[in-house]
């Protein structure tokens, strides 16, 4: 039986969703924005916890990878702070504008430069809060050869050589069975995440946050990046507002004028219904 | 190799998904604009499956050509078989534009086969098109909802994923496609990943035909903020939705997710209560007949998408609203 077990976890920086505040041409206020760890990312750090927890004779080390500008170290910081052994930043300009097809091989090639060929899971989060296309994990367990198991909501028990988790689709829960050397997608399933204690954040103070450039994965310029990239924005443009809808604003009423205009239009219905 | 190749997901009951007719539709007015270009589906299935039943039901869709892949391994999903036939299939037929339902299951299978056939996929469209240089035209909504994004490829096949119900359904007059059915054989090849239990979900919150729906946002703030909105629905006679972010954050129960992630709904009244009206979710709101926003940011997008909108407090609303209705029903 092998002793020791080594994951890897992929993590994002994105905006912080929930704060967002609008300005006058409806585009999002970035001015006092946050930039947090992408929700499902926070669990895919916790579903590491839970396995290494339930391996107890094995021992588990969890590397922490993420792709981002300088400002993404937060990120790390906080998941060293949660108790990763070791933290990855994979940085450099001319990454940028790399669509998911190109990050995902990014992200697979620096998983093999720390590990060569000696990890046994890679836990992603199913999918980033600001992009939302839910390929990269899927892409980096493609470019890593290795069996991936999407929209994971639990762990169900730990063998020596395999994982169960529950996955959940729309029209059924799967109890799962996935080899030792996969890739796991996990999505946020409301369990209680934990959060860094204070020896946390001092033990993390010690541990130092590798960077990652293009030029240790062995990547060349026109290789990654927009360059790189088979699919490009060809226009960007704000969602036109809708034309056919009467947009009569009311501001400044009282609560019970404006209630009683919502409460007219339901009647309208009800009447409608009974005739 | 103009030809538009649709994949055909089954259900957990073996039946042909509504995306994979949605998807049929759209591709008939993509091909339109190609020359020479065929319609074809792509079926995995198991022996036993009920084929007259599903070519039946794709009569009216101008499909050219069929394709059951047969091998009993697809009785139920499993990510390594699925992508090593759809893969191998791609690749014999060549196609242009490879369209796959947005689905949890096609949303798995996309970024394995584009990352193994080295070809770019879009996520989550809400339009397909056609561009000038005769390639797949793909928009999205990005970036916490706020643009819309017209996205190119510039390798083959360009491929898209669309989610259920985004596209309307159309049907022509009666055709007869070429069949083919294929014995697939996958010789030595054992998956590593197994299936040990399914339980089928039953979807109990199926706001698809619900007439008055009262739906909240991150404006809720918290559990309670719904539990207030629930009680308000149940004097009302209406049903409840929540946005993406507020199923997030654990507001609310997924089931009831409206968007473009979670479900469309085509309600008579729609009254949204503290959303701020992200792309994502007002895309699952559109057809609604008639939409009221409650919000107490003016400069809210959702007042661009509405019919009637207040400048208001949500809780404040929810209450003065249940007040009036308490004392009208006594």
């Amino acid at each position: 039986m092998k002793q020791q077990l080594k994951i890897a976890v992929c993590i994002k920086q994105v905006p912080d969703t929930n704060q967002i505040k609008w300005t006058q041409n409806n585009t999002i206020d970035r001015t006092n924005m946050d930039s947090i760890i992408n929700l499902c990312d926070e669990y895919a750090l916790e579903m590491a916890f839970n396995i290494k927890e339930a391996y107890k004779d094995k021992q588990t080390q969890i590397s922490v990878f993420s792709m981002g500008p300088y400002k993404a170290c937060e990120i790390l910081k906080y998941a060293l702070a949660l108790g990763c052994d070791n933290a990855y930043l994979i940085t450099d300009k001319v990454f940028l504008g790399s669509d998911s097809y190109i990050t995902s091989k990014i992200l697979a090639q620096a998983i093999k430069y720390v590990f060569q060929d000696e990890f046994d899971l890679v836990i992603c989060g199913q999918f980033a809060s600001d992009g939302d296309t839910a390929q990269t994990g899927v892409g980096i367990a493609v470019n890593l050869n290795i069996p991936v198991v999407t929209y994971i909501s639990s762990l169900i028990e730990v063998n020596d050589d395999s994982i169960v988790v529950q996955q959940n689709f729309e029209d059924s829960f799967n109890i799962v069975k996935l080899p030792l050397k996969s890739l796991m997608c996990v999505i946020n399933n409301n369990c209680k995440l934990r959060n860094p204690n204070v020896l946390g954040y001092m033990l993390s103070q010690r541990k130092d946050i590798k960077i990652l450039t293009a030029n240790d994965l062995g990547f060349e310029r026109n290789q990654v990046g927009l360059q790189g990239s088979p699919t490009y924005v060809y226009n960007a443009y704000r969602y036109k507002e809708d034309n056919n809808r009467e947009k009569k604003i009311y501001s400044g009423l009282s609560s019970n004028e404006s209630s009683k205009i919502i409460l007219k239009e339901v009647q309208k219905l009800f009447d409608y219904y009974e005739d | 190799m103009n030809d538009i190749l649709i994949f055909g997901e089954l259900s957990i009951s073996n039946k042909l998904r509504p995306c994979v007719f949605q998807l049929l539709t759209k591709a008939n007015h993509l091909k339109n604009k190609l020359n020479d270009s065929k319609l074809k589906l792509l079926v995995l299935c198991p022996n036993n499956s009920n084929f007259d039943e599903m070519n039946s039901e794709l009569k009216c869709y101008n499909i050219d050509e069929i394709i059951f892949a047969i091998n009993d391994n697809f009785k139920e999903f499993n990510s390594d078989y699925y992508c090593l036939c759809i893969k191998e299939i791609v690749q014999e037929i060549n196609p242009k534009i490879f369209l796959i339902g947005g689905t949890n299951i096609g949303r798995t299978i996309a970024p394995m086969i584009s990352n193994s056939l080295h070809t770019g996929l879009t996520a989550d469209c809400i339009e397909l098109d056609i561009n000038d240089e005769k390639n797949l035209s793909a928009t999205r909504p990005t970036f916490g909802g706020e643009l819309m994004a017209t996205i190119w490829s510039k390798t083959y096949p360009q491929m898209a994923t669309v989610r259920e119900n985004v596209f309307k359904l159309e049907k022509w007059e009666e055709n007869d496609p070429h069949i083919i059915f294929k014995d697939y054989d996958f010789q030595e090849y054992k998956s590593k990943i197994s299936l040990i239990k399914l339980i089928k979900r039953e979807i109990n919150s199926d706001l698809s035909n619900a007439r008055i729906i009262l739906s909240g946002g991150m404006g809720l703030k918290n559990k309670e903020g719904f539990t207030k909105l629930e009680n308000l629905a149940n004097i009302m006679g209406a049903q409840i939705g929540a946005t993406r972010l507020a199923v997030e954050a654990g507001f609310a129960s997924s089931n009831i997710q409206i968007g473009q992630t979670g479900q469309s709904v085509a309600a008579d009244l729609y009254i949204a209560f503290g959303i701020s009206g992200a792309i994502q979710h007002l895309c699952g709101i559109k057809n609604c007949k008639k939409i009221i926003a409650v919000n107490n940011d003016p400069n809210a997008p959702i007042f661009n998408h509405c019919d009637i909108g207040i400048v208001d407090d949500a809780f404040a609303i929810i209450k003065e609203l249940e007040k009036l209705l308490l004392l009208k029903t006594v």
